[in-house]
């Protein structure tokens, strides 16, 4: 029909056409779609199978009581309350350290550096191996500092500056793209009114950025909630209810892991802890989600 | 004047931020040298085994165990990732690619001791049924793979979604297939994303402790196949640290020296192909 | 009245001459989304002819383009009505859900040189392959006249293995053609092939339209009057009317430039001289 070829004159077209034809190409598409449709179903399963398992298991075993109640019994019985106070208290120490630092160094580097520079690009560098380095070499390091050089011993502090640490790379890239975000008008718009960057800064930029300032937050907790490694050997893991900073305290993390593995009989309650933590997680995540799209649709806008 | 004290604040802690790395690296420098003085450094890789205690440093099958877990993790969970991002861009009826990147990123949040409970209470006894003892270098590469997964497949979606659409104007126009486009033309343009993507992955699967801890069995020896137990040297520091006295410390910290390098290489790697496309 | 008359026994002696159209659209509306694009065009492009489609910008002239090879299928939100008739097939209902087979034989080349970032060789290798072409040394010949048919192969032929991305704009552009004409289509869509080329590349392109229509049918976008003149055998107006584009006037080139029948086209063709 139609689809034949038209005689050319430079072109020996019968011969591409008869070669054309033949579309032996449409096996090798046929493979590389399965192969697309069969590994997305594949993830897909196992990941169900993991959140279903986690929480079909972790379901049974979660009650108000749970979350209210002393860890009795290396956890098999009771429930988590001070393990959530010491996660409570390590996180919140790691973002009230890791805030002003992260804030500060996002402010340099969004506002104030070339962003092809050559100081720029060792800056980014350095935090990306920092975001890169394993967790278990953050709790060497905090280990040496904070337990031992400074004296905090094994305590909440120690868990809470190491983490700090740990989830800044993230907190600057959030607090970086969030101000990057801020349309060139509003900078502009400073200049034009004669204010000093500071107040341009302080009045303009921050609380435009603030979304993205409240997502880097977010993500930082995200990390230091999920951190385990870090925390073996600064924050310990002790069960009792902290009385002070100084206290060593166990976070809900370490709880899911101590009772995998350290404790027969700890599953039913490892799952329990892990659901509270998966939806501690999932809940950031969303609001993290929420922002970043306000974000995109401002600077879409302007 | 408050504009030159700003500057100065925020450089001031700028520097602090950036230099912590170097601070990172003194430290556990610090805590390694009394034992590098001592020790000679190729007794980590000819000594007759792993017991610090007595003073037997060997800790070349760790290294073979970090790097197995990590080569495995990348060869599993690369073609699903790739695939994965190439079905959220090509494939993916719209109402579905939302919800995809959705459930992508909170995997990619999920903490690690997650993964490795349910490796350890589900994947693990599926793998003994089948060949003992279970936890093993297998069920620590199918964790991992899990892991890096989101990952991969983020970094290498983005590069996707970032791919000038005149790519995919020329091939439609040129009456090629779906398939055929992205096999041809998407991949290869992309290939900078995926390595970058690959090293990523590779960095957070050799720097990965405890879902690594909890499915490998943790026993110190080169493993003959996919189902002997290992450790790798996160585990090796996490199991240990807690009694580690001495030279055994030492040890322990010139192991996190080691992995500290092995991410600084990977980074840099991933720097030369970023800035590398940059350029492109 | 008496320049009408003539206008069209003019259009029905260049109908009658130049034979058979190859391309007909009747009633095509386009939308994108619940925005109408163009309305109710009816354009006639003859065989082995250039058809020069011109308007000011906006006026739906890429639209109109795309609708021709279905490209419009790459934005999820599009509606076409009507018909497009290639041959004696509706493409979008006869065709069915597959446009592969129609952009085999309807090629295009867009506004922006668009190579693909790999070698010169592969960039016209990949859709001959596809294809079924896999023989090298067919390739090879294939590659080589598609290049010596668009002037490239002097100036680029020992260098095939180089990255597409280091010809320049021109060259681009001549490896775009020749990548469009590697599979032999029957038309070349051309959306302002020239607009983003020095003077000189465009009259290197101009010239190869001119070779080529011998043997394509070709539809070629621009907004640049002078070069529709130079290479257009046939001519089309499209205007923007209430944010709609339409097709205001269509004939020989030579009818059109001198007695344009729409007082728009008077106006547009004197704004511009
Ligand atoms: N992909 C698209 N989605 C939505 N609207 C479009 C799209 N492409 C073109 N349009 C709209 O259709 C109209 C005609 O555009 P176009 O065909 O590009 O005109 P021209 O090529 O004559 O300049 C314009 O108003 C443009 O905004
Ligand atoms: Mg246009």
């Amino acid at each position: 029909m139609n689809l034949s070829f038209r005689i050319n004159s430079n072109i020996d077209s019968n011969r591409v056409a008869s070669l054309i034809g033949l579309r032996n190409g449409q096996l090798w598409d046929l493979l590389f779609s399965a192969a697309v449709w069969g590994s997305v179903l594949i993830v897909a399963m196992v990941f169900l199978w993991l959140v279903g398992d986690v929480l079909i298991r972790g379901v049974s075993a979660v009650s108000w009581d749970f979350l209210v109640s002393p860890v009795i019994d290396s956890g098999r019985s009771g429930g988590i309350a001070p393990v959530l106070v010491s996660t409570a208290c390590i996180v919140a120490v790691a973002l009230a350290v890791a805030f002003p630092l992260a804030l500060a160094s996002a402010i340099l580097i969004a506002e104030f550096l070339p962003r092809t520079g050559t100081v720029s690009r060792l800056v980014v560098a350095s935090f990306d191996v920092l975001a890169g380095m394993p967790s278990i070499v953050f709790g060497l390091f905090g280990n040496a500092l904070f337990n031992q050089l400074l004296g905090f011993g094994y305590s909440l502090l120690s868990g809470g500056l190491t983490l700090a640490c740990m989830v800044l790379p993230f907190m600057i890239k959030a607090n970086v793209d969030g101000l990057r975000a801020v349309p060139r008008s509003y900078r502009e718009a400073g200049d034009a009114l004669a204010m000093s960057r500071t107040s341009t800064l302080w009045h303009v930029l921050l609380p435009a950025a603030l979304p993205g300032i409240i997502a880097g937050v977010l993500l930082g907790m995200g990390r230091a909630l999920a951190e385990t490694a870090a925390l073996l050997f600064t924050s310990g893991y002790v069960t009792r209810m902290p009385e002070s900073l100084m206290d060593s305290g166990r976070t809900i993390s370490i709880h899911i892991y101590d009772l995998a593995m350290n404790v027969a009989g700890g599953d039913r309650m490892a799952y329990a802890s892990a659901l509270i933590l998966v939806v501690l997680l999932i809940l950031i995540n969303t609001a993290v989600v929420r922002l970043g799209d306000w974000i995109q649709r401002r600077s879409l806008r302007a | 004047m408050t504009d030159r004290l700003l500057t100065w604040t925020l450089g001031a802690a700028t520097l602090m931020v950036a230099s912590l790395i170097a601070i990172i690296a003194a430290f556990l420098l610090n805590e390694s040298l009394g034992m590098l003085n001592r020790v000679e450094l190729g007794r980590f890789f000819t000594d007759s085994g792993w017991s610090p205690t007595m003073s037997r440093f060997n800790i070349l099958p760790m290294i073979v165990a970090s790097v197995l877990l990590m080569a495995g993790a990348v060869i599993v969970a690369a073609p699903l990732a790739i695939f994965t991002a190439v079905f959220l861009r090509f494939y993916a009826p719209s109402p579905v690619i939302d919800i995809g990147r959705r459930i992508i990123e909170v995997l990619a949040a999920m903490p690690s001791v997650v993964y490795g409970l349910w490796g350890l209470v589900v994947l693990v006894p599926i793998i003994a049924a089948w060949q003992q003892p279970g936890a093993s270098l297998m069920a620590g590469i199918l964790v991992l793979s899990l892991m890096i997964f989101p990952t991969i497949t983020i970094v290498v979606h983005s590069g996707l979604a970032a791919m000038p659409r005149h790519y995919i104007e020329a091939s439609q126009a040129l009456a090629m297939s779906r398939a055929y486009m992205v096999r041809q033309v998407v991949l290869p343009a992309v290939r900078a994303s995926i390595a970058a993507g690959i090293t990523l992955g590779a960095a957070r699967a050799i720097g990965e402790t405890m879902a690594v801890m909890m499915v490998t069995g943790n026993i110190v020896a080169v493993p003959g196949d996919l189902f002997d137990p290992v450790r790798a040297l996160t585990s090796n520091i996490a199991l240990e640290m807690a009694y580690a006295l001495g030279d055994h410390r030492g040890a322990l910290y010139i192991s996190s020296l080691l992995l500290l390098s092995i991410v600084i290489l990977l980074v840099l790697i991933n720097e030369f192909i970023v800035s590398n496309k940059l350029e492109h | 009245m008496d320049r009408i008359t003539e206008a069209t026994s003019y259009i029905q002696e260049q109908d009658s001459s130049s034979g058979n159209i190859c391309l007909c659209t009747e009633s095509l509306c386009l939308s994108y989304g619940t925005r109408a694009a163009l309305e109710n065009v009816n354009l006639r492009i003859p065989s082995r002819a250039v058809t020069a489609i011109i308007g000011p910008s906006g006026s739906g002239k890429s639209s109109f383009l795309c609708c021709l090879n279905r490209m419009t299928d790459l934005c999820c939100s599009t509606t076409i009505e009507g018909s497009v008739r290639l041959g004696e097939h509706d493409i979008h209902r006869d065709l069915g859900k597959n446009p592969i087979a129609l952009r085999r034989r309807v090629g295009m080349v867009f506004q922006h040189p668009n190579p693909f970032p790999f070698s010169i060789w592969k960039n016209l290798a990949l859709p001959l392959k596809h294809h079924g072409v896999r023989n090298k040394q067919e390739l090879s010949s294939v590659i080589e006249q598609a290049l010596r048919r668009v002037g490239l192969w002097e100036e680029v032929g020992d260098r095939l293995r180089d990255s597409a991305l280091t010809l320049s704009g021109g060259q681009q552009q001549r490896l775009c053609i020749a990548r469009a004409l590697v599979l032999e289509p029957e038309v070349l869509l051309m959306d302002e092939p020239c607009s983003s080329l020095d003077p000189l590349s465009t009259k290197c392109i101009e010239t190869l339209i001119g070779q080529l229509k011998n043997s394509y049918t070709i539809v070629v976008v621009t907004h640049d009057l002078a070069q529709a003149r130079r290479v257009a055998d046939h001519v089309a107006l499209f205007w923007n009317a209430d944010g709609v584009g339409r097709l205001i006037e269509q004939g020989p080139a030579a009818r059109v430039f001198q007695h344009p029948e729409h007082e728009l086209t008077t106006s547009y063709l004197e704004g511009q001289l």
